[in-house]
């Protein structure tokens, strides 16, 4: 708690702090209320401007486009939350076990995650995508996967250093089972990076998500996502141009406050920057 | 030297043979292949079965595997089941195109990122430093397709400046070739130039604090000549390996904006192929892609002993 007010003292803390607050606080709202149902077209109100019945217009569907950017953002971060928690449970672990245990399993898994590493994640989250189909879930988990790596190599190489520290050779001295040395001595330390790295990836996974839904492989329509709003809107930007604006605004907006909050963060907790 | 390269490349082997093993599994994973989407309209299990036994795909996957390998071995890359084209110059005129696009992109950044990190780092907390790190953080927050969009919807669209889609190759119209390249470029570039400046800000920082840059500022030399002579070589070094990741993972990765601008290089390619189950030539993109990885590295880490000679090749 201590800490937190001390991020939110910093200037970019405070001010990434709140646009993150707000982008949740959408995203909690499309979740609950729209004014219209995001997906109900009206083939009579199509392309329509801002006006007070369609505060901002409509798409080429005549859905309304804020309701439509009211639950993309709750979409959006769902799909990205789930994703983090997927990859950072998933890295932990695996990068745990691997720091810790080392010997023939680690090697393995060090090489199969090079190997991973050697392809650019949007690749490899798109090739993913085919193959497990497009569902929403499908891209928690691609997205998971292609991230999994640099997550199980930042805890991997934070628990290779604390291992031979004093105080977990002390607790394994004690008699204490090394679940129990992992869990309660070597993980908590290993907290700053991690918090900072689940930040970062965060605005990643949001990023990424808009990615595949650009190329048609992220959530499949009519769900909206700010992601494939845009890139529905992209056959005809010429003529509607803020069908294509609005979203790539909000995607911009949620990154910025991601990005602020996220160098706040790395200032107070990565004990590297100090 | 060379036997570090060579130990390097040789240590890649099984890095590669692990990406071919994954890759090869994958796409085959992919439901739906080829033969049944070449002959989706036949609707006939018989002919979509004697495609399969003609392109090999009937055999167990670790078979295909193996064949695959042998050709590999004799420089045989395949055929494209989506264009019939030999596999290999394909590859090698979709990746020119790409490593144009991202060589210009890089280069861009490095040119205007390098200042600007050293400017905002020696002035520290000034309002020009705090108007850098703004823009950094700004453009780091803009999605590099939406800049493309805005970027065509702009300048291509309302002012008509410059050609909307497309591509020229710069060795038949050089004029031409630029005035496409533009966009893309700059779009491909912002992001870069957002990581690479907040990189070289940083490292700045540390290098300033050093007490050798105290000593050349005694010696009465001016601002400039500390940062370009002393300060430069140290700081740009961890920038460098960013930098090199960063490249990797472009060349393989402007999907999106070769999608945006219809450029048409590798990650459009792969993109393509992914849809059309393409095989061959996923297989051979990925393998290149992956190959490009490595060699990118290995150069990375070659220059790192430039700019930082404390480190040592072994």
């Amino acid at each position: 708690m201590k800490r937190l007010l001390r991020i939110l003292s910093r200037p970019n803390g405070l001010i990434g702090g709140l646009m993150l607050g707000f982008v949740l606080l959408i995203a909690a709202t499309g979740a609950v209320y729209t004014p219209y149902d995001p997906t109900g077209q009206d083939y009579l109100a199509r392309f329509e401007g801002a006006s007070a019945t369609h505060l901002l217009g409509t798409d080429m569907f005549g859905r309304d486009l804020l309701s439509r950017l009211l639950a993309g953002a709750g979409v959006s971060v769902t799909v990205s939350f789930l994703t983090v928690l997927v990859a950072v449970t998933g890295g932990v672990i695996i990068g745990a076990f691997c720091g810790y245990w080392r010997g023939w399993f680690d090697r393995i898994v060090m090489m199969v995650i090079e190997a991973l590493m050697a392809f650019p994640g949007i690749l490899l989250a798109l090739a993913l995508m085919v193959a497990i189909g497009p569902n929403k879930y499908g891209v928690v988990l691609a997205l998971a996967l292609a991230y999994l790596p640099s997550v199980t190599r930042l805890v991997r190489g934070t628990v290779l250093s604390l291992r031979e520290k004093e105080y977990v050779e002390a607790s394994v001295a004690l008699g204490n089972s090394t679940f129990y040395t992992l869990i309660r001595h070597v993980l908590p330390n290993s907290l700053g990076p991690l918090i900072v790295l689940s930040t970062t990836m965060f605005g990643w996974v949001l990023l990424a998500e808009s990615s595949l839904s650009f190329l048609g492989l992220g959530v499949p329509p009519p769900a909206p996502t700010w992601g494939n709003m845009l890139a529905e809107a992209r056959g005809y930007l010429m003529r509607f141009p803020w069908l294509g604006i609005l979203p790539g605004l909000c995607i911009s907006f949620a990154l910025l406050g991601v990005n602020l909050f996220g160098d706040a963060l790395r200032d107070e907790l990565d004990p590297r920057n100090n | 030297m060379w036997s570090y390269i060579l130990k390097r490349l040789l240590t890649a082997i099984p890095t590669i043979f692990l990406v071919l093993l994954i890759v090869f599994t994958l796409i085959r994973l992919i439901p739906g292949d080829p033969a049944e989407l070449m002959l989706y309209e036949l609707d006939d299990p018989a002919v979509v079965q004697q495609m399969r036994e003609e392109l090999g795909l009937d055999k167990p996957i670790p078979v295909q595997f193996f064949i695959w390998l042998g050709n590999l071995a004799t420089g045989d890359l395949g055929v494209s089941i989506r264009t019939q084209e030999p596999v290999l110059p394909a590859l090698l005129e979709r990746f020119s195109v790409t490593a144009t696009l991202v060589f210009l992109a890089v280069s861009m950044a490095v040119m205007i990122a390098v200042p600007a990190g050293m400017i905002a780092a020696s002035k520290q907390n000034s309002r020009t430093d705090f108007a850098i790190v703004l823009v950094a953080i700004l453009k780091l927050s803009l999605p590099s397709f939406w800049v493309g969009l805005m970027l065509l919807l702009f300048f291509g669209v309302y002012l008509q400046w410059l050609p909307t889609v497309g591509y020229v190759e710069l060795s038949t119209d050089f004029g031409l070739g630029v005035l496409y390249l533009i966009m893309p470029v700059i779009s491909l570039a912002l992001t870069e130039i957002a990581v690479l400046t907040r990189m070289m800000r940083s490292g700045t920082l540390e290098v300033l604090r050093l007490e050798y840059v105290t000593h050349a500022r005694a010696k009465g030399l001016s601002e400039a000549a500390v940062l370009s002579r002393h300060v430069f070589k140290n700081a740009f070094a961890p920038a460098l390996t960013m930098l090199g990741l960063v490249m990797a993972s472009l060349l393989g990765g402007a999907a999106v904006t070769e999608t945006v601008f219809s450029l048409p290089g590798i990650g459009k390619l792969v993109v393509d192929s992914i849809y059309a189950r393409d095989y061959p030539m996923l297989q051979g993109a990925l393998l290149l892609i992956a190959g490009v990885y490595v060699v990118v590295n290995l150069l990375v880490d070659l220059l790192y002993g430039f700019f930082d000679p404390r480190v040592t090749l072994k």
